[in-house]
C-alpha cells in the first residue's frame, strides 16, 4: 500500500467558512474524511478586513475539521474571491520555425512564452494562467504538434489579484501553520466540481452566488475563457428584505430562501407568507408580492450584471453555451431562481449538484467550491505521481488499475 | 464510484509575478497567530510528552510492583539490608527527653529500618504511665519518628513505703498517679499536695473524681487564688469521687486559711465568688487570722476565726 496524502480545501467567505479534508491514496482515490462549516466574521465582500477575528475562526475551523478527520492536513488549497480579482486574455503568437511548416514542441513553447510577456502593474500577482486552445493559421486545434501551418497562436485567460489582499489570506492560513499548495478562484473551483467535461466542452456559465459576492466562470470548448466577480451576494438581498419588511436580517434571510421567489406570488397578488414561518407569537403575515418584488429585482440585477460583463467581453453568445447556466452557492437554494436566470440569459438553467455518491450533508451548494478544490488537489496529485514514475512497468500496470473516488 | 477524470488544464501559474512569490516571502513574523494556531503547533510536543510520561509511569509501575513481586524473598531482604536507622526524630508535648527515650527503646545504627517492630515499640512507650499516647513511624529511607502525648500533672501526692519512707508521685488531670519523670524541682514544688480519698491499699490506682476537682483548680488559678491563699494541698478525704453523693467535700489547705471547704457540687463559680468576698472582708477588717471557711453550705458561708468567733 503506497503513501496517501491528507489534503485540505478551505473557502473563507463573507458569510461562512467551509473546510473539507480529503485523503488521496496512491491509487488516486479520494476519500472525504472530515468537514466543518462555521459562520464567518471579519470578512467583507470576500476580503478579510479583520485578520485576527477571521484568523481565530479559520484556525478553530481547521482544528475542528482535523479532529473530525482524526489526522492533520499536510497541504491546503485555498479558494479566492473578491472584486480585487481581475482577468486578462493574453495571446502568444509565433511563426512556425521549420521550413516544411511542421509544428514542433519548440514552436509551442515559443508561442506560450510570447503569451507570458505582458507584465502586471506593481502590487498585483497572477493566480491562474489558463491555457485556451491553440490555433494554427486561425483554425482551432487541441494539439498542434506535428501539424502543418505557418502561424501558431495560443491564448491564456490570466487571472490576477491584489497582493495585499491575497497575502492577508495566506497569512491567516500560514499562521496555523499550513502550506498553501494552491490558490484557486472560487468560480473555477465550483465549475470543476459541478461540470462534467462534456458540459464544459458544450459551453457553460457557472454562477456561484455567495454571501457578499457572486463569482462566475464561462467555459467554452472545455476551457475557462472568462471569470468575474460581482460585488452583490445573498446578504445584499437579505439586507434589502430586512429593511423593506422592518425585520431582522436573519428572519429576512430565512424568508428569502423560503418564499423569496415563490411562483404563486404573481398568480395570486393577495397571497401572503408568514414572516417566521412557525405562526407563533411575534410571527406576522406579509404580502408575498412585496417579498417577491424585492428579491426578484435584486436577483435580476445580479444576473444582468453578469450578462453585461460577458457582453462587454464579447463572449456572450447563447449558442456557444450549450450546457446553459449552472447556479451554485448558498443563495442558489432559492426556489424559482433558475426561472429568472433563464429569462435574463435566455439559456436553460439548472442548480448545480455533484453527481458522485457523496454524503448529502456535503452535496449542497455551500460546499461546491471546496469540493472543487479537492478535485484540483486530486488532479495535481495524479500529475505529480505520473511525473515521478520512471518505471515503465509501473506505468503500464497503472493503466490497468481502476481510478476511483470514494466520496462519503 | 469511478471518478470522472478532470483535465485541470494548467490553472496554476508558476513564474514571475506569481502568487507563489508572495507565499514564499511570507515571513514568520507576519503570520496571524491565534490560540488555536499555537495549540496546533505544540500539539505534537504535547502528544510526545504525554506518551513519554505514560511510558515512564508504566516503567516505574512495572519496576515497583511487577518485577519486585516476582523477585525472590532473598532479594527483598538483601534490598532492605541497606536501610539502616541513622536518626530518631523525637517529638513530645511534655518533658520527656531523648535520654529517657533511649532508656525505654533500644535503637542503634546496626538496626535496619524494616526490621524494627514499631508496634512493639509503641506499646513499650505507652506502658510508661506518664505517656498517654505514642506514635512510632518509619521515615524512609533511614529515620524513625517517635511522637508522644504526655500526662499533665495537677497535684503531687505524698506517699509512704511499707518501710515508712516518704516519696512523691504526680497526679494527672485524669487522676492517674504516676512517677513523674523529667519535671523540674520548681514545677514539683508549685504543685499542691493531694490528699486522696481513703486508699485501701498502697497500689497506684487512679483517684476517682478528679474530673470534678480539675475545674475547681482551674478556677482558683484563673482568680489568682493559688498564690493569694498560698495553696498547699487539696484533701479528698471527704470526697469519694461521686458528686451526687450527699456531703461530698473538697478541702483546700492553704497558708492564709488552713481549711477551705468546697462543696463538690458543680457551683464552683458561686463558691469562689463568696471566697473572694470573704477575703476582701478579712482584708478590710485588719486581717484577722481565719481558721476555716466553709463554702459547702448552700445559701451561706461560715467563717471560723482563730479567736473562736464565727460569722
Amino acid at each position: 500500500m503506497g503513501h496517501s496524502k491528507i489534503v485540505g480545501a478551505i473557502e473563507i467567505g463573507t458569510s461562512k467558512i467551509a473546510i473539507i479534508i480529503g485523503e488521496i491514496s496512491s491509487d488516486s482515490s479520494l476519500n472525504i474524511i472530515g468537514s466543518y462549516s462555521v459562520q464567518s466574521n471579519g470578512v467583507k465582500k470576500g476580503v478579510i478586513e479583520d485578520l485576527q477575528v477571521t484568523g481565530q475562526i479559520v484556525h478553530n475551523a481547521i482544528l475542528q475539521a482535523e479532529t473530525e478527520a482524526g489526522t492533520e492536513i499536510e497541504e491546503i488549497y485555498l479558494a479566492q474571491t473578491g472584486q480585487h480579482l481581475a482577468g486578462v486574455f493574453n495571446f502568444g503568437t509565433t511563426n512556425v520555425g521549420a521550413s516544411n511548416g511542421i509544428i514542433t514542441k519548440a514552436d509551442v513553447e515559443k508561442a506560450k512564452e510570447d503569451a507570458r510577456r505582458p507584465q502586471l502593474p506593481e502590487g498585483r500577482s497572477f493566480i491562474h494562467y489558463i491555457q485556451n486552445p491553440f490555433s494554427v493559421d486561425g483554425k482551432k486545434v487541441e494539439n498542434p504538434i506535428h501539424m502543418e501551418g505557418k502561424r501558431l497562436q495560443v491564448g491564456f485567460w490570466a487571472i490576477h489579484a491584489d497582493n495585499k489582499i491575497l497575502q492577508d489570506s495566506l497569512r491567516v492560513i500560514m499562521g496555523i501553520p499550513l502550506v498553501v499548495e494552491d490558490v484557486i478562484v472560487s468560480s473555477i473551483a465550483s465549475g470543476n466540481a459541478l461540470l462534467q467535461e462534456s458540459e464544459k466542452k458544450a459551453g457553460a456559465l457557472v454562477i456561484d452566488i455567495g454571501g457578499g459576492t457572486s463569482d462566475f466562470a464561462l467555459y467554452k470548448d472545455g476551457y475557462v475563457v472568462y471569470t468575474g466577480v460581482i460585488p452583490v451576494g445573498g446578504d445584499h438581498i437579505s439586507n434589502d428584505l430586512s429593511m423593506g419588511l422592518r425585520t431582522s436580517v436573519q428572519l429576512a434571510d430565512s424568508l428569502k430562501l423560503r418564499e423569496g421567489l415563490a411562483s404563486h406570488a404573481k398568480q395570486n397578488t393577495d397571497a401572503s407568507a408568514w414572516l417566521v414561518g412557525n405562526q407563533s407569537i411575534g410571527d406576522r403575515k406579509i404580502p408575498l408580492i412585496s417579498v417577491n418584488r424585492i428579491v426578484e429585482s435584486r436577483i435580476k440585477e445580479l444576473f444582468e450584471l453578469v450578462r453585461e460583463a460577458l457582453e462587454e467581453a464579447k463572449l456572450y453568445n447563447p449558442s456557444e453555451i450549450g450546457s446553459g447556466v449552472v447556479l451554485t452557492g448558498g443563495t442558489s437554494r432559492m426556489e424559482g431562481i433558475e426561472v429568472i436566470a433563464e429569462k435574463v440569459f435566455d439559456l436553460k438553467c439548472t442548480k448545480g449538484e455533484c453527481t458522485w455518491n457523496i454524503d448529502k450533508d456535503l452535496n449542497i451548494p455551500e460546499y461546491s467550491t471546496t469540493l472543487g478544490l479537492l478535485l484540483f488537489a486530486l488532479g495535481v496529485f495524479e500529475e505529480k505521481q505520473s511525473k515521478n514514475t520512471n518505471n515503465i512497468l509501473g506505468n503500464l500496470l497503472r493503466k490497468f488499475l481502476p481510478k476511483q473516488v470514494n466520496l462519503q | 464510484m469511478k471518478f470522472p477524470k478532470k483535465s485541470n488544464k494548467s490553472v496554476t501559474y508558476k513564474s514571475d509575478q506569481s502568487w507563489h512569490n508572495l507565499r514564499d516571502a511570507n515571513v514568520q513574523s507576519s503570520r496571524i497567530t491565534t490560540f488555536a494556531s499555537v495549540y496546533r503547533r505544540i500539539r505534537p510536543f504535547i502528544k510526545w510528552a504525554f506518551f513519554s510520561l505514560s511510558f515512564i509511569a508504566v516503567f516505574f509501575f512495572l519496576k515497583d510492583f511487577v518485577f519486585q513481586g516476582i523477585g525472590s524473598e532473598k532479594d527483598t531482604v538483601s534490598k532492605n539490608s541497606g536501610d539502616y536507622v541513622k536518626k530518631v526524630l523525637f517529638y513530645t508535648d511534655g518533658v520527656l527527653d531523648e535520654a529517657w527515650l533511649s532508656g525505654v527503646i533500644q535503637i542503634n545504627r546496626n538496626m535496619q529500618l524494616m526490621d524494627i517492630n514499631i508496634f512493639e515499640m509503641k506499646h513499650s512507650l505507652e506502658r510508661f504511665d506518664q505517656v498517654l499516647e505514642a506514635e512510632v513511624i518509619r521515615v524512609f529511607p533511614d529515620a524513625l519518628r517517635v511522637e508522644l502525648k504526655e500526662e499533665v500533672p495537677i497535684f503531687k501526692l505524698k506517699m509512704q513505703t511499707s518501710e515508712g519512707v516518704d516519696f512523691l508521685r504526680c497526679v494527672g488531670e485524669s487522676g492517674l498517679v504516676y512517677e513523674g519523670v523529667g519535671y523540674s524541682e520548681t514545677v514539683i514544688n508549685e504543685l499542691p499536695y493531694l490528699i486522696p480519698y481513703r486508699h485501701s491499699n498502697q497500689k497506684y490506682l487512679p483517684i476517682n473524681g478528679l474530673d470534678h476537682v480539675s475545674p475547681l483548680m482551674n478556677l482558683l488559678k484563673e482568680e489568682g487564688l493559688i498564690e493569694r491563699l498560698r495553696l498547699q494541698s487539696i484533701s479528698l478525704e471527704n470526697f469519694s469521687g461521686d458528686s451526687e453523693f450527699p456531703g461530698q467535700i473538697i478541702e483546700v489547705n492553704s497558708g492564709l486559711i488552713p481549711r477551705i471547704l468546697f462543696s463538690a457540687y458543680k457551683d464552683y463559680p458561686r463558691q469562689i465568688a463568696r471566697l473572694n468576698y470573704i477575703l476582701s472582708y478579712i482584708n478590710g477588717s485588719g486581717n484577722p487570722e481565719v481558721e476555716r471557711v466553709d463554702l459547702s453550705l448552700r445559701d451561706s458561708a461560715a467563717v471560723e476565726f482563730k479567736e473562736g468567733k464565727n460569722n
